[in-house]
């Protein structure tokens, strides 16, 4: 038989259980609504999931896959997200003081380690928002997804789940090359800022990252101007979204928000540890060529951890690293296992498996309600469901 | 012991762990919500009071809408202010009047300590105190920074919203008003 | 709560300068985790003598300067500012902790036994550096040498939370981490400072 052919069989032999398994985990099986529109763009997303697993099974290649699904999250996830909100509580973009104290803030990811602390002394969530499960956005629904993500595949939510981080992955891959290079001492930054706001937090009874720092209130909604103190957090998030998200990722071709300044990240480093799945450099086919040093998008890589064949705590398993690797000595690693061969293969697939499964359940949700919004503004001309 | 023998075995260990993990994060998948009722909401881990006004002290059932008056909520995580808040909110199923309010007794002695008229539509709270331990309506704007900040003139006093869930049921509309108590 | 977020925010800036010099001391002295242990808690005692002379100082300076001062807020708000500046400004200075000075007089001083890491403890614990003397501000405030006291044995728990792995020394792995996030740190709740100094002001100006 071709060997090709071949190939294709075993990819597609390979892809067929996660289709059945992501027919069920997108929502396919729970066709409820009245029009079309609905089961057509969750279809078409399975659909893009399953394709994208394929080739990334196919050629062998992760980091191109994984950024063009966790882009197109990015770029969905306003979409949906904003309309959602509006048409819950009538007013765009902006969270007033109404919506804190009824309890109707989504609760998002990055607010875990702040509350941490309080939440296991207190039984107290330093976040407006609410516990209610009827609520899409409650804050007891995250807490879970975050440990089951945690439990899956550690840090990689960073470069697999999260769905602002695209943002910064797409601009470090507009420009050719990197105009400007960082000191990699920045990438402990994350960890300072981590501890500020744990104990910030703390002291004001507010969630201070949310209130001062997050960038990402400028691609999912943000406080009404209402005081000048709401003010200066404006300006600050702005500042820093055009920063770190935009301009220092274009110039320097490094996640620079995820490294510099995101708390989440910086936890998730810690929560890692237990996590089974880690990327690793077999020393004896290592030709010290450095590509991966200057590649890796949050400089995880230094001489002294290729030395080591181990990653820096910043690594978020985007397989970057594997994937560009003259020596093919960068490997997708299971802990325990001997690096490299047939582990790594089985090492990489299973992992792929695990994060297209997250994927299926978080992205999918994210980029079909901004295709259904879309096909809804094609078809009635309001993107609108009220 | 063997080399390979010990190879083997942390290998084995790996897949286990793998394994485990993998199982394990299915079930909080496909269990969030199961889980996150008995790990979290029946724990009684919930958002903070400042934010939703506190446990519930009393209902009155208004005829159309609903009263709800709160504990008194103090600021801080560790540390807790002397000042705190009582909040009462008005809840509608449908809508609320547009006008409304009467006299409140926040602290359930039997005593009302304070009367409140609320014009929804022109967004005006005007108030009369009764007990010397009351400082007055919160400000609006106090929920992100200075949670006893004082509104001075009651038009900014008034928090309005809708899609309100409060004992497991969804108010179409509902209002609060925050009272300072020293 | 102020004081145990200056203790653990000068803590770890502190202890990642002194720990090239307090290592090799313990080093040298016992090799017995548990004699470390013992180590410490004298070196600890020092400090906290030191820390808790500072608390009664904080609190007659409070007493005499600030008591029925109508400019309080201003004053207290300014200080804020001024020793975060310090705090920032640390963050570019090449840093040196008393007990690196310490180490080098210590010959000189002839001091041996027990004593020593007493007498180590006692003057990092009364070190004038900028987070000590915000925690000094912040204690002036108070209307009690009881609270100010407590205050400054708060503010000693909280820097040392990061004395206690010294003698676990495998802990420390990381050094060259733990010292840039401790200078990383500085800036930080140097700005923070700023802005509470800030919004002390302004709440005394009746502004806010």
């Amino acid at each position: 038989m071709n060997k090709t052919l071949k190939k294709i069989i075993v990819t597609a032999l390979l892809t067929a259980p996660f289709a059945f398994g992501s027919y069920f985990v997108t929502g396919l099986f729970s066709w409820r609504s009245d029009g079309l529109l609905q089961p057509i763009s969750v279809l078409a997303v399975w659909l893009f999931i399953n394709t994208m697993l394929f080739i990334t099974l196919f050629t062998g290649k992760t980091d191109k896959v994984r950024a063009i699904l966790f882009i197109t999250m990015a770029i969905a996830f306003p979409i949906g997200f904003i309309l959602q909100l509006f048409e819950l509580r009538g007013h765009f973009m902006t969270a007033v003081m109404s919506d804190v104290i009824s309890g109707n803030v989504p609760f998002c990811h990055i607010v875990i380690p702040q509350t941490i602390i309080p939440a296991v002394f207190t039984k107290q969530i330093v976040f407006p928002g609410t516990m209610d499960l009827g609520f899409q956005h409650s804050a007891s629904f995250m807490i879970i997804f975050w440990l089951g993500v945690s439990l899956f595949i550690g840090k990689g939510w960073c470069s697999w789940t999260c769905f602002y981080g695209g943002w910064e992955d797409g601009c470090s891959r507009l420009s050719r090359k990197a105009r400007i290079k960082l000191n990699p001492k920045l990438v402990w930054g994350a960890v300072a800022v981590l501890l500020l706001v744990i104990l910030t937090t703390i002291e004001t009874a507010s969630p201070t990252y949310c209130l001062w720092l997050c960038p990402f209130k400028a691609c999912s909604e943000f406080f009404e101007v209402a005081s000048p103190l709401l003010a200066v957090q404006t300006v600050i998030f702005i500042v820093l979204f055009i920063g770190l998200v935009i301009i220092l990722p274009f110039l320097s071709k490094k996640r620079v928000q995820c490294m510099v300044l995101c708390p989440f990240g910086a936890f998730q480093s810690a929560v890692d540890k237990i996590n089974p799945f880690d990327i690793r450099i077999d020393k004896t086919k290592c030709l010290k060529c450095k590509k991966c040093i200057k590649e890796c998008p949050v400089m995880a890589i230094s001489e002294a951890s290729l030395e080591k064949g181990k990653m820096g705590f910043s690594c978020m398993k985007c397989g970057k690293c594997v994937d560009i690797c003259p020596g093919k000595a960068a490997h997708f690693h299971i802990k325990g296992t001997p690096v490299g061969g047939a582990f790594a293969r089985v090492a990489r697939t299973i992992f792929l498996y695990l994060a297209f499964t997250i994927f299926a359940g978080i992205g999918a949700g994210i980029i079909s309600s901004a295709l259904y919004r879309i096909l809804l503004l094609i078809t009635t001309g309001s993107m609108l469901t009220q | 012991m063997n080399r390979k023998l010990s190879i083997t075995i942390k290998a084995l260990l790996g897949i286990l762990w793998t394994t485990v993990f993998a199982v394990g994060g299915m079930m909080l998948f496909m269990g969030n919500r199961v889980l996150a009722q008995s790990l979290l909401i029946d724990n009684n881990v919930q958002i903070i009071s400042k934010y939703t006004g506190g446990e519930t002290s009393y209902e009155k059932d208004k005829g159309g809408y609903l009263m709800v008056v709160r504990e008194p909520v103090r600021d801080g995580v560790f540390n807790k202010t002397k000042k705190s808040f009582v909040q009462v909110d008005w809840f509608a199923k449908e809508s609320l009047p547009g006008e409304l309010g009467g006299s409140i007794d926040i602290d359930s002695d039997g005593r009302d300590d304070l009367l409140v008229d609320i014009d929804i539509k022109n967004n005006k709270v005007t108030y009369e105190v009764y007990g010397s331990n009351i400082e007055g309506l919160a400000s609006r704007s106090a929920v992100t920074d200075y949670i006893f900040k004082r509104d001075e003139d009651g038009k900014d006093a008034l928090y309005h919203y809708r899609n309100r869930s409060y004992g497991g049921i969804v108010y179409k509309e509902g209002i609060s008003v925050r009272i300072i108590i020293q | 709560m102020n004081n145990l977020i200056l203790g653990l925010s000068s803590g770890i800036a502190c202890l990642s300068y002194c720990v090239p010099v307090i290592l090799p001391f313990y080093l040298a002295r016992g090799n017995r985790v548990g004699k470390n242990f013992s180590d410490l808690l004298l070196f600890m005692s020092g400090r906290l003598a030191g820390y808790l002379l500072f608390g009664i100082a904080a609190f007659f300076t409070g007493r005499f300067l600030l008591e029925n001062n109508p400019y309080r807020g201003y004053l207290l708000g300014g200080t804020y500012i001024i020793f975060s500046i310090f705090l920032i400004l640390e963050f570019f200075r090449k840093r040196t902790c008393t007990a690196r000075k310490l180490e080098a007089v210590r010959g000189k001083l002839k001091v041996r036994g027990l004593l020593f890491p007493l007498l180590l403890g006692f003057l990092t614990g009364i070190n004038l550096c900028p987070t000590f003397m915000l925690a000094f501000t912040e204690a002036s405030s108070m209307n009690n040498l009881l609270e100010c006291l407590w205050f400054f044995f708060l503010f000693f728990v909280g820097t040392t939370v990061y004395f206690v792995p010294i003698p676990l020394l495998g802990l420390l792995r990381n050094r060259e981490g733990v010292r840039i996030v401790g200078r990383f740190l500085l800036v930080l709740v140097g700005i923070w400072f700023i802005y509470k100094g800030i919004m002390l002001i302004l709440a005394s100006g009746g502004i806010i």
